[in-house]
């Protein structure tokens, strides 16, 4: 088959705009206040999943929390999205993480896609304009797709087309987009299983900001 | 395998539960595949 033509549904597998970043360097008071190093691009009144590390406050595991900011510096921590309830901070400065972060994780049913199918991913990051890198990784299953990374633009979007090619375990993966893209152009990944499709963020300075801002990932089957 | 947002130990994380229904943090799970891409 040369081409393909005709009626497909496509499948919305995952979107939001509910932001998720990685908490730069910082303090957590005791109520629960936390204040940033370094400014966000905008005050998240509405509310953001911040990524800690561990002991950020009070005997804390590492992970995200719900945080509604009053200032791009500023806001208070949660205990959960809906608790209402503050984290006890211990007002000493955390250094914000470094380390490769899944942020989003969405299953791709084993199957679903087919042999001609397609997954488009669009995704933007807003950072900050410093020499460090910021950087949102795309994978399905273990193997990274196209990433977006960023020094000194503050607004990045990313666009990837993931298609099988006649086969469920051989694909295309082709993007669209500002910054630059690493990753892997010819996947092979078995789409006949359950795989997860993940986005991953990484800070490489603790002072550097980073923010998922939102994102869609679409199913086109095709058999 | 099935991934879930969810609260342990008060933070919120990726967990994965793999085909044994071993469960483990997302971000281990990939730290021990085989870098691609």
């Amino acid at each position: 088959m040369l081409h393909d033509s005709g009626q497909s549904p496509i499948i919305i597998l995952a979107k939001s705009a509910v932001p998720m970043g990685i908490a730069n360097t910082g303090t957590i008071a005791t109520n629960g206040t936390v204040t940033l190093g370094t400014a966000l691009n905008t005050t998240y009144s509405g509310g953001i999943w911040l990524y800690f590390p561990a002991a950020a406050f009070a005997a804390s595991a590492a992970g995200f929390y719900w945080t509604v900011m009053s200032s791009t510096t500023a806001g208070t921590v949660y205990t959960s999205q809906t608790s209402g309830v503050a984290v006890t901070g211990s007002n000493s400065a955390y250094t914000g993480d470094t380390t490769i972060r899944t942020a989003i994780s969405i299953t791709l049913p084993g199957g679903s896609l087919g042999p001609n199918g397609s997954i488009r991913l669009y995704t933007n990051i807003s950072t900050n304009n410093t020499a460090g890198a910021k950087t949102m990784t795309p994978a399905l299953g273990a193997t990274n797709l196209q990433v977006i990374s960023s020094t000194t633009s503050l607004n990045n979007s990313g666009f990837i087309l993931v298609s099988n090619r006649n086969s469920q375990i051989l694909q295309r993966s082709s993007t669209i987009g500002n910054a630059s893209f690493g990753g892997t152009n010819y996947p092979a990944i078995d789409t006949s299983i359950d795989q997860a499709i993940t986005l991953k963020l990484t800070l490489a300075v603790a002072t550097d900001v980073l923010v998922l801002e939102d994102y869609l990932i679409e199913l086109i089957p095709r058999s | 395998m099935k991934t879930e947002f969810k609260e342990v130990n008060g933070a919120y994380n990726w967990w994965i539960t793999l085909e044994d229904g071993t469960e483990m943090l997302l971000d281990d799970w990939f730290s021990q595949q085989p870098v691609t891409g």
